[in-house]
């Protein structure tokens, strides 16, 4: 008992970082109210409170409920919706997508989305108006502003799908000020909501491409490329690899649009310079 | 329901296996434990896509107040990882489920599956081998015919033994979407898959077709707002299955009705408690796991916060409810930020139906009587027990109090989780897995 009865198969996987190790997955129920009145736009202390290391220390609390469930409900449902698209961007990037997952997430975001546009509502009237809450100060007592959204971190533009970066920039009335008064009222259109679930769920099927390239052999993938294109007339069409989903969609559909030779042999049939290929390729 | 008064309960720790360090590698986590029909041979997966079989030693006559001790029989790499090229997505070696066959022959076979392919193994014992060849030497070494003078007959002679594990079957290619559970039906002949959208059937014999039964993938993935997350055949008839899904429903499926059985025979769903309605409701009715009784007349789900016992004639609610850990309903909030709340639990039956077990946080397990109505809380640990000695139960009360045999909520770790359990099909010997180990108990014979 104790001893490691089995052989350890020292099996090399490669890992990627990202996939936090169980021993980090701890209950930090303090950093949810600490994080509101901290850091307001950032996702840095998001981040540091799921993965924070917290070997050895039991943390007691002093209240047995939890201090989330103390904040005012509005305060609760921003917290849950915060929390919620964090996690749906951050599904993008894990090494593990799970599909579950995403379904529960979506479902709760929507869940809350529809709570919000029926309060929208019927207090839209007053919204753009100024603020609703006397102590709060708002972008819109600096009207060249534009509205900072509270939780809108960078990388909401880049991994997700736009329209989750459209939620949090566009029709927003946001007030800065005490953790208290925070609310968000995102008001997306339905179809941001299509597209963007569209996107999430979309890239969750595993193909059945781990042959693709064992099938095809490498020599093939390469004859193509010829490099006298770059010296005269005769042009050849350049394989792509498969990349990333993620951006690069737009980029690669539209080079395989105009990647047939005539219509690159009349374009380029003039260049012999390798700069003017790249600069046509990414431009196109 | 109050655990028993007394602070001892029946079990006792029998084995632990693993290292017992704090440091375990990622590919040394247990994904799935399974004891085949028998209760003799005890599955283990992991993480790395290994499979580890444990086989129960003879019953000792020097302990009768024990049942015997699993050691290691078999280890072989079952699934290798992928890598989907045109996703830029690894798929995971690591094993989802394990279920037995019922054996037939000498050989014991087994399917495991991880996100995307099943594979049958066979894994069989090799004690003799042939010795005594004409033309070959005891190494190996071939013998020139016009060296041989004399003819004998090669004869069986024993040798140490030792244990194969060989791929009978590779059925892969069926699934789009990750595999959650994989059931053997009661024909022993076909079984079926599940992944978060389909399920799909196949016959044991071929690889290369599969017949999709449960399609629940709307044509447009934008209306994608349930998921299958766990799928089991009856155990007595072979057209009958279940599939729970991600809002807290079950289905039941007569796969006599039509080929495909999007159409549900029965749902079992219980009406939604508007008093407890949060923003997680959804989340913490998602089904984990499904599993029929040994009766085949019962069936019990796992939730996140509890387990649900429901007759099959009767659709509209369980007939028992049990209250896994209802302390964290306070909590859900915190659960839900890091990640907790989407940990999907296992849960398993007693061979006569009489106890149901799951596991919790903190290496909790319950353990629920139905027949008593009495239920306890165990802790999986190697420290401060030894085997034989009985375990005390535990009390989680609010606060952080820590007192003997109590521990305050707030003091829970929730990093230590026992999600996969499995209990003897006849004795009361259950095994169970913590993040780093695998843990054996049995219940005090006398």
């Amino acid at each position: 008992m104790g001893q490691r009865d089995i052989t350890a198969f020292e099996a090399s996987m490669k890992r990627k970082n990202g996939i936090p190790s169980v021993s980090m997955c701890r209950l930090e129920v303090e950093s949810a109210a600490v994080k509101k009145e901290v850091e307001p736009g950032g996702d840095g202390a998001l981040s540091s409170s799921r993965y924070m290391l917290g070997r050895g220390v039991k943390r007691k609390l002093s209240t047995c409920e939890d201090p989330a469930q103390d904040l005012p409900y509005p305060q609760q449902r921003q917290l849950v919706l915060d929390l919620c698209l964090d996690k749906l961007q951050s599904c993008q990037r894990r090494a593990e997508p799970s599909l579950h997952r995403s379904v529960l997430l979506a479902n709760t975001l929507r869940q809350i989305q529809q709570e919000m546009r029926q309060e929208g509502e019927t207090c839209l009237p007053l919204a753009p108006l100024g603020p609703s809450l006397p102590h709060a100060s708002t972008p819109r007592h600096f009207p060249d502003l534009p509205p900072v959204p509270l939780d809108c971190p960078q990388p909401l533009t880049g991994a997700l799908s736009p329209s989750f970066s459209l939620t949090t920039t566009e029709d927003e009335e946001v007030q800065l000020g005490g953790a208290e008064n925070e609310t968000l009222l995102p008001s997306f259109a339905g179809e941001n909501d299509t597209r963007s679930t569209d996107s999430l769920f979309g890239s969750f099927e595993i193909t059945n491409s781990t042959s693709y390239l064992t099938d095809l052999a490498l020599d093939d993938i390469f004859e193509d490329i010829d490099t006298s294109m770059y010296d005269s007339a005769d042009i050849s069409v350049l394989p792509f690899p498969a990349q990333r989903s993620s951006g690069v969609d737009d980029g690669l559909k539209s080079l395989s649009s105009c990647n047939s030779n005539s219509s690159l042999q009349l374009c380029l049939s003039d260049l012999n310079d390798l700069d003017h290929i790249m600069e046509i390729l990414v431009h196109s | 329901m109050d655990g028993d008064g007394d602070g001892q309960s029946r079990w006792c720790l029998s084995q632990v296996k693993g290292a017992v360090d704090d440091d375990v590698a990622e590919a040394d986590i247990i994904s799935a434990v399974e004891f085949n029909h028998s209760g003799e041979l005890l599955a283990t997966g992991d993480r790395g896509g290994r499979i580890v079989i444990f086989q129960q030693e003879q019953e000792s006559k020097n302990l009768p107040q024990c049942h015997a001790e699993y050691n290691v029989y078999s280890t072989f790499q079952s699934h290798e990882p992928e890598f989907d090229y045109l996703k830029s997505l690894e798929i995971e070696e690591k094993i989802n489920k394990i279920r037995w066959l019922p054996q037939k022959n000498a050989a014991h076979f087994l399917l495991s599956t991880n996100d995307k392919t099943i594979k049958l193994w066979k894994i069989s014992e090799r004690d003799k081998r042939p010795e005594g060849y004409n033309l070959k030497e005891e190494d190996g070494r071939y013998r020139h015919p016009s060296s041989l003078t004399t003819l004998r007959v090669p004869v069986f002679q024993p040798m140490d033994l030792m244990v194969e594990a060989s791929p009978r079957r590779v059925y892969a290619n069926a699934h789009t979407y990750h595999i959650n559970s994989i059931s053997v039906n009661s024909d022993n002949e076909t079984y079926l898959s599940a992944d978060d959208l389909r399920i799909n059937l196949w016959h044991l014999d071929f690889t290369d077709r599969s017949f999709n039964i449960v399609d629940i993938k709307p044509a447009n993935m934008e209306e994608l707002t349930e998921v299958i997350t766990a799928s089991e055949f009856h155990p007595l008839q072979c057209n009958t299955f279940v599939y729970g899904s991600s809002k807290g429903s079950v289905r039941l499926c007569d796969m006599r009705a039509s080929a495909l059985c999007d159409q549900h025979s029965k749902l079992f769903e219980e009406p939604e408690d508007p008093s407890t309605r949060s923003f997680f409701s959804e989340i913490i009715s998602s089904i984990s796991d499904v599993k029929f009784s040994h009766s085949g007349r019962y069936m019990m789900t796992r939730d996140y916060l509890t387990l649900k016992i429901w007759d099959l004639h009767m659709e509209s609610r369980p007939v028992e409810i049990y209250q896994v850990h209802g302390y964290l309903r306070s909590k859900l909030c915190s659960l839900y930020e890091n990640d907790c709340i989407f940990d999907k639990f296992e849960c398993c039956w007693r061979g006569d139906d009489s106890e149901v077990m799951t596991g919790s946080y903190n290496n909790f397990f319950r353990m629920f009587d139905r027949d008593a109505q009495r239920d306890a809380t165990l802790e999986a640990t190697w420290e401060n027990g030894s085997p034989g000695c009985p375990l005390k139960t535990w009390r989680v009360s609010a606060g952080s109090r820590r007192k003997r045999n109590e521990i305050g909520v707030d003091c829970l770790d929730f990093s230590r989780k026992i999600l996969y359990t499995s209990w003897h099909p006849q004795d009361n010997i259950v095994a169970l897995a913590t993040v780093n180990n695998l843990y054996i108990f049995q219940e005090k014979l006398n």
